[in-house]
């Protein structure tokens, strides 16, 4: 049973509000990432590459940009969070005395961590929005939140995930580099995902990140929904969720 | 439960992988008493406490808070219990304040009732006007001040500190100690160190925990009389001679072993009532102030005890 008010709550404010206290680096950290990738590919090959599916390039890279800032800081929320808390600052056992449960700790952290992702995919956004020629019905936020929010909450399970059983930070980093990534740049946030080898398609067809980049993109610019990536999204999330709870339980009752 | 005791520890035992932390350990603590669990590092304490704060399960035993089972009460249990850990747990990308909002919220108080608790608390401490600074400002006396007055937000019948001061300054110790004084009777207070001044100035009971056992228990007065009774003496002189009263004693080759402690005074261990006699006989009757059995220290109990238990491991 979760303990809403004394329990999640806390919890989830608590990670929200270190991250306003350092909402200047944080600012800089968010945007750097995604504005450095829209200046050398959006800017650097948009003469190289024709229109793709009927958008330009930039039009194109763009709603990925906002997708990538939303899982990267999705799993660095969840992953850096709980290894800071568990290992460094020792605050989950501090959480731990208090008369509220560990499933309380867990979905309070998973809960800051999304919330987190969605204001700095928002953040980007807009300033997407204001340096590049890309133009969507504001009402496309809804479909594209369909496809960001159970992403969302995947990123920050695995991150959570990692942060529970890695006590060295380089495992954290490892794990971003052999997974993370491959995962981030094979989902078609660069490329459509039709032009890979017709071998690894069936494999990218199932993964994740490629509902996120390719579902995402034309729900964001033309309110465009396919079913099977809102189905295989909260699929996914919700059995992460309940796998990230279990482990959680499971490896601070050791 | 008035009379019921504030803990019940029955055969505790925990392992890791290899490793004995406790071996069957079982005690009791009378609700309102100061608790103390001394023992060397690596002895047990802190897991011990680990497991009597819920935080770590044991591998077998049963125990007791106040009447409540540790293994199904948790919950109700942990609302009883304040904790101050050995190492300062704070956020250090919040403020103080809102690390002690945060252990109240999680207590289930409103903010009608905590915030003039936390500010009268913050204000004992003197720390009020630095509020809103991280936590890592605070230097790490201050922490652990700070750290004691979040466990008391709530108002807790159980207090438990693990190693509360270890490396203070003296000032920071002081306090610590005054305020474990001031909950005597109000609250039940559980102490690990490894401090036997700590320990005797403050528990009502002390248990040393050794290897993960308790080696013994009981009232710091009954643990060194317990040793004194192994025959340790003190002899104080007069005259300033005690280097010259220890030539005579020592070869008297009747005692096992002769200290001065200064030029008035000296100990002396002498197992045999013959000894005793000879040394009487040895030393001229107008130079003794006084002759008696000499208190041992609880350092002297616990090395003695320490020492047995090894010899008795190998």
């Amino acid at each position: 049973m979760l303990h809403f008010k004394r329990g999640v709550l806390p919890v989830y404010k608590t990670v929200l509000r270190q991250e306003l206290n350092t909402w200047r680096e944080e600012l800089l950290t968010t945007v750097a990432v995604p504005l450095t990738f829209f200046l050398a590919f959006g800017l650097g090959l948009r003469g190289y590459i024709h229109d793709i599916d009927g958008v330009s390039y930039m039009t194109f890279l763009a709603p990925g940009l906002i997708t990538l800032t939303m899982l990267f800081e999705a799993y660095r929320n969840g992953g850096w969070g709980m290894w800071l808390d568990r290992w460094l600052q020792k605050m989950i056992d501090e959480y731990r005395i208090k008369p509220v449960t560990t499933s309380d700790i867990i979905v309070g952290k998973i809960l800051g961590g999304f919330t987190e992702a969605i204001i700095k995919g928002a953040v980007v956004a807009l300033v997407l929005k204001l340096i590049a020629p890309i133009s969507f019905a504001p009402i496309n936020i809804l479909p594209y939140l369909l496809y960001m929010l159970p992403g969302s909450v995947l990123f920050t399970c695995m991150g959570a995930m990692v942060g529970t059983v890695c006590a060295k930070p380089d495992q954290i980093a490892q794990v971003q580099t052999v997974v993370i990534t491959p995962l981030l740049y094979l989902g078609g946030m660069f490329f459509p995902i039709r032009v890979l080898p017709p071998w690894l398609l069936p494999i990218i067809h199932w993964l994740p990140t490629t509902a996120l980049f390719e579902g995402g993109r034309w729900a964001l610019l033309k309110g465009q929904i396919q079913g099977f990536d809102i189905a295989l999204l909260w699929g996914a999330a919700i059995l992460c969720f309940g796998f990230t709870v279990r482990l959680f339980n499971d490896k601070l009752s050791e | 439960m008035e009379n019921t005791p504030a803990i019940q520890v029955q055969a505790l035992s925990k392992s890791f992988k290899t490793l004995k932390a406790l071996d069957n350990v079982t005690f009791s603590v009378p609700s309102g008493s100061v608790f103390c669990i001394l023992g060397p590092n690596g002895a047990g304490k802190t897991t011990l406490l680990r497991i009597l704060t819920s935080v770590t399960q044991p591998s077998s035993g049963h125990v007791k808070i106040e009447g409540y089972d540790l293994a199904k009460d948790t919950l109700l249990i942990r609302n009883k219990i304040g904790v101050v850990a050995q190492e300062n747990r704070f956020d250090k990308y919040i403020s103080i304040w809102h690390n002690l909002t945060l252990h109240a919220q999680m207590h289930g108080l409103s903010k009608k009732v905590y915030e003039p608790r936390i500010t009268d608390l913050l204000k004992k401490v003197d720390l009020y006007d630095r509020r809103d600074e991280m936590a890592d400002h605070l230097s790490g006396g201050m922490q652990r001040r700070v750290a004691l007055m979040r466990a008391l937000i709530h108002e807790p019948t159980l207090l438990f500190l693990d190693e509360p001061t270890t490396g203070l300054d003296p000032e920071a110790r002081i306090f610590i100690w005054q305020t474990i004084e001031a909950l005597k009777g109000k609250a039940t207070v559980i102490l690990t160190t490894h401090y036997m001044e700590e320990a005797d100035r403050l528990s009502d009971r002390i248990a040393m925990l050794n290897h993960g056992q308790i080696v013994a228990e009981g009232t710091a007065q009954s643990l060194k009389q317990a040793l004194a009774k192994l025959g340790q003496y003190e002899l104080v002189l007069l005259t300033p001679q005690a280097a010259e009263i220890k030539e005579k004693l020592t070869s008297l080759n009747m005692l096992t072993s002769v200290q001065a402690i200064d030029e008035y005074c000296l100990q002396f261990q002498a197992e045999q009532p013959e000894a005793m006699q000879a040394v009487l006989n040895a030393v001229p009757a107008e130079q003794v102030l006084r002759i008696g059995q000499s208190l041992p220290d609880l350092e002297d109990v616990f090395l003695s005890i320490a020492r047995e238990s090894r010899h008795a491991a190998f």
